[in-house]
């Protein structure tokens, strides 16, 4: 039955119109895989980042050049209490006090956001919501309890699914907390093209829960 | 007979034209829409903020060293292990230069790919995902110090892109990217090399020929942060 079956297929493929369907349709088939890879390729480049926007790029550069003079004034002012024979002491105990804050000393508080990422969260995912925080005015973030400070927290898969952060493997849901201006950081992650949304592009049926707070505390880094 | 291999040819035909529609029709977004006035309107104003940016990031780099300096002055007058401790602190935020054995990765688009073409395939650019895939790597390293085109990379660095710009610490960088850290260059270099590791990347700069290379460096020297640092809402518990 088998041997009759093929040699109809091999005689039907000896009529020239046959011939033709057959090669009409694995032009089909190349054009199928060609137009899949390139959706893929187009997705994984663009679901990552927000879309173009001139009036956003010149809006990042005034707000960076605004801050880098506030900094100015600030150094301004540290440098003239160090000139200053009587503030001194009080100077460098402002410094020692500003740096032990920025690299995570000492325990810190203040408004922000907590953000809960589930289980299908996957490295890079997290890699760009910490990024997304930051670039959304973050002073400090942590994930589940572990401040990020210094350079050695990078996220790094195992081949179980689970993600490393400095030798500890993380529990879901992924907790990210973040101090800064609630507003600002909620507004931006929600915004439209915003992280919230590529998000669930990339996951369908998942999403981000994301709440303000009044209050956050955060431990010292270890 | 005839007739329904006609049919069969017409269907055939309509789906390949679809195919091809589709195939061409291929989201490569297009971002310089706006006319050449409002472009070069754009690219003026850009060129005057970087301008005004350059000048306020060497005035922060010579304010952090008169005080440098000052505090060395005052030695007399302060506590030395206090002292000693700010500049462990200030070498910890990223303030002081730092030299040492590490890595180097440069990387590049694809050559004749032009960033501030409507056409250009953005798959052959160099991504700011891209850039914050080899930062996550590094650190995962235990990287001491890291830097992009000698722009150093903080904890609280984002590297973000707008439209085909990169800005690292809201700060442009451009093509070629020299990515540098002061690391253990050996078991860096195994993981940049591992084939599970930065997989879109290693497969777009091979598709696309982009330049991408690994060197083992026994000295490498990054210069100290020359950037702002946000203080507004974080407060310190007692």
């Amino acid at each position: 039955m088998a041997i009759s079956a093929s040699n109809m297929l091999l005689h039907d493929l000896n009529t020239g119109r046959n011939k033709m369907i057959f090669a009409t349709s694995l032009i089909l088939g190349i054009f199928l895989v060609v137009q899949s890879r390139s959706f893929i390729g187009v997705t994984i480049v663009n679901t990552r980042d927000s879309a173009s926007n001139m009036f956003r790029e010149l809006q990042v550069l005034r707000d960076t050049n605004k801050s880098l003079t506030d900094e100015i004034g600030s150094l301004e002012n540290v440098l003239a209490k160090s000139k200053d024979s009587s503030l001194i002491l009080k100077a460098l105990e402002d410094e020692i006090h500003k740096f032990n804050v920025i690299t995570g000393g000492l325990p810190v508080y203040g408004p922000g956001i907590k953000v809960s990422a589930p289980v299908t969260t996957e490295v890079a995912s997290l890699v760009d919501l910490v990024n997304e925080l930051f670039n959304s005015g973050a002073e400090a973030v942590s994930i589940n309890g572990v401040r990020l400070t210094g350079n050695s927290f990078g996220l790094d898969g195992i081949p179980s699914g689970q993600i490393l952060l400095k030798g500890n493997i993380l529990t879901t849901p992924y907790v990210l907390m973040a101090i800064g201006d609630s507003t600002t950081m909620e507004n931006t992650l929600r915004q439209v093209g915003g992280f919230l949304r590529r998000y669930e592009k990339k996951h369908p049926g998942k999403t981000l829960k994301i709440e303000k707070k009044d209050r956050i505390d955060m431990e010292k880094a270890e | 007979m005839s007739a329904r291999l006609s049919t069969i040819f017409v269907v055939l035909g309509i789906l390949i034209g679809l195919f091809f529609a589709a195939q061409f029709r291929t989201g490569i977004p297009i971002d310089g829409t706006y006319p050449a006035d409002q472009y070069q309107a754009r690219q003026n104003l850009i060129k005057d903020f970087l301008d005004e940016q350059g000048i306020l990031r060497n005035q922060i780099a010579n304010l952090n060293g008169q005080i440098d300096e000052q505090q060395k002055k005052n030695q007399a007058l302060l506590s030395r292990t206090k002292l000693s401790y700010l500049n462990e602190l200030k070498s910890a935020a990223g303030l002081t230069s730092i030299k040492g054995r590490g890595i180097e990765i440069q990387l590049s688009d694809s050559p004749g790919a032009n960033r501030e073409s409507t056409g250009v395939i953005p798959e052959a650019l160099v991504q700011a995902a891209d850039l914050r895939d080899i930062i996550n790597l590094l650190r995962t390293g235990n990287a001491s110090a890291i830097a992009i085109n000698n722009q150093r990379i903080l904890p609280t660095t984002h590297i973000s892109a707008v439209g085909n710009s990169i800005l690292v610490n809201n700060f442009y960088v451009a093509p070629p990217f020299s990515i540098t850290a002061v690391a253990d260059e050996d078991f860096l270099y195994a993981r940049l090399n591992d084939i599970t590791t930065l997989v879109d990347l290693k497969k777009r700069a091979t598709q696309y020929l982009m330049p991408f290379t690994l060197t083992l460096r026994t000295h490498i020297s990054l210069s100290p942060y020359n950037g702002d640092f946000r203080l507004k809402y974080v407060i310190a518990r007692p």
